[in-house]
């Protein structure tokens, strides 16, 4: 496994439940190859590599630790003027991720670890992520819905099948675990109780765990739809919640913006297969 | 027999949404009941035409609810149908002796649904 780098990201002035959203949102991107680390205890200044500060307390960073990039948290656009690294209130975590990454590769020069053979670059996420129809979208993919009813099993099936998907299904957790070790999916649905020794919380940190499957995309799918199930589903590395019964456009929509995400992984997964096979063939066996 | 209103009892809300789906097509009046022993006062109070009822609830079970309802005079005329993803033959067999019409068994089918309400 490749060494993981960290960057450690200080908070100052911020809302203690903007803190807290911030630790589950850099929890849950700890499957990464580099991710961020929120320091609130702020011994020594200069371990900081990013500053999340409010707007008003921009004084305290700049002298403290010049070297550091920081970006201005603003309640308001009249109380800030806008620069490449201002973020408005209230805070999106998907588009405050996005410019953290932003701040290590350009401004810290990092370099994210990509294979040699296949250069993951904006036009092919682009080409990649172009939506396409709304059925038949996802023909080759497979996906495996997890859960005890019936009825969800069936309905799921009916309507991925609706969309090309092939699908698998398992009842209890001992099954689910079994298929997952089995073959690799491409989405993964997952209901939360169910039948079996661990739960689907449990399940759901075994595949986020397992170095083959930890990038495939899993969606929630529960009654259980109160804030503190949601975050025990964000903090088990879920990707998606949704609340039975499923509403058939959020289901979608949650999968198609998972799928076209994952898109350039999975093409380089199998480019990296094909480059493997390419070189088993290119040996001379005289 | 004409039917108009079912209630439909179950505590999984897919189940419930299936079940309202298929019957809603049909033009019936709908209720929808999430335990037994919302089952029993909405049957007292709403008298509907038929009930399919779950089997697997916390509170009260299936078969214990419906033979709640069946002691009630109130309510014993009315036809009930359980629903349950088990489909063995002691479980036909309790649907039977607590007074049930039958068992259907889970996913629904909405053509086996409707040929239960017809054929009453």
């Amino acid at each position: 496994m490749k060494n993981k780098h960290i960057f450690k990201v200080g908070v100052f002035g911020l809302k203690q439940t903007e803190i807290s959203v911030l630790k589950v949102f850099f929890s849950l991107h700890g499957y990464r190859e580099w991710y961020f680390q929120l320091v609130t205890n702020i011994s020594d200044v200069n371990q900081i590599d990013i500053w999340l500060v409010e707007h008003n307390k921009l004084d305290f960073v700049l002298k403290g630790n010049s070297k550091a990039i920081h970006i201005d948290i603003c309640s308001s656009k009249k109380e800030c003027t806008e620069s490449d690294y201002t973020f408005f209130r209230p805070l999106n975590m998907q588009l405050l991720m996005k410019m953290l990454d932003k701040v290590v590769v350009q401004e810290l020069k990092f370099v994210p670890p990509i294979n040699d053979k296949v250069v993951i670059n904006d036009k092919l996420i682009k080409d990649i992520s172009k939506p396409t129809a709304s059925t038949k979208s996802w023909q080759n993919y497979t996906a495996l819905v997890i859960d005890d009813s019936p009825t969800v099993r069936t309905l799921m099936k009916a309507s991925l099948h609706r969309y090309g998907f092939k699908v698998e299904t398992a009842e209890t957790s001992e099954q689910a675990i079994q298929a997952i070790k089995l073959r690799s999916y491409d989405i993964i649905f997952l209901d939360v109780i169910l039948p079996g020794s661990i739960d689907g919380y449990k399940i759901c940190k075994i595949i986020k765990s397992g170095s083959d499957y930890k990038h495939t995309p899993v969606i929630m799918l529960t009654s259980k739809g109160s804030t503190i199930d949601k975050v025990r589903g964000k903090l088990s590395g879920s990707s998606a919640y949704l609340t039975k019964p499923v509403d058939q456009t959020a289901l979608m929509n949650s999968v198609n913006k998972l799928l076209r995400e994952r898109a350039p992984v999975r093409m380089k997964q199998k480019i990296n297969s094909l480059n493997k096979v390419n070189h088993v063939n290119s040996f001379n066996y005289t | 027999m004409t039917i108009n209103k079912v209630l439909v009892v179950d505590d999984s809300p897919t189940d419930l949404k299936n079940m309202e789906e298929i019957l809603s097509k049909e033009g019936f009046y709908i209720s929808l009941a999430r335990s037994g022993m919302e089952a029993i006062k909405k049957s007292n109070e709403e008298l509907p035409d038929i009930i399919f009822l779950d089997v697997v609830m916390d509170d009260k079970n299936g078969f214990q609810t419906c033979r709640e309802l069946k002691k009630n005079p109130q309510t014993k005329d009315i036809p009930v149908f359980l629903v349950s993803s088990k489909n063995q033959k002691v479980d036909h067999l309790y649907a039977n002796q607590v007074g049930a019409m039958g068992l259907i068994s889970k996913p629904v089918n909405s053509e086996l649904l409707m040929s239960k309400i017809h054929n009453l």
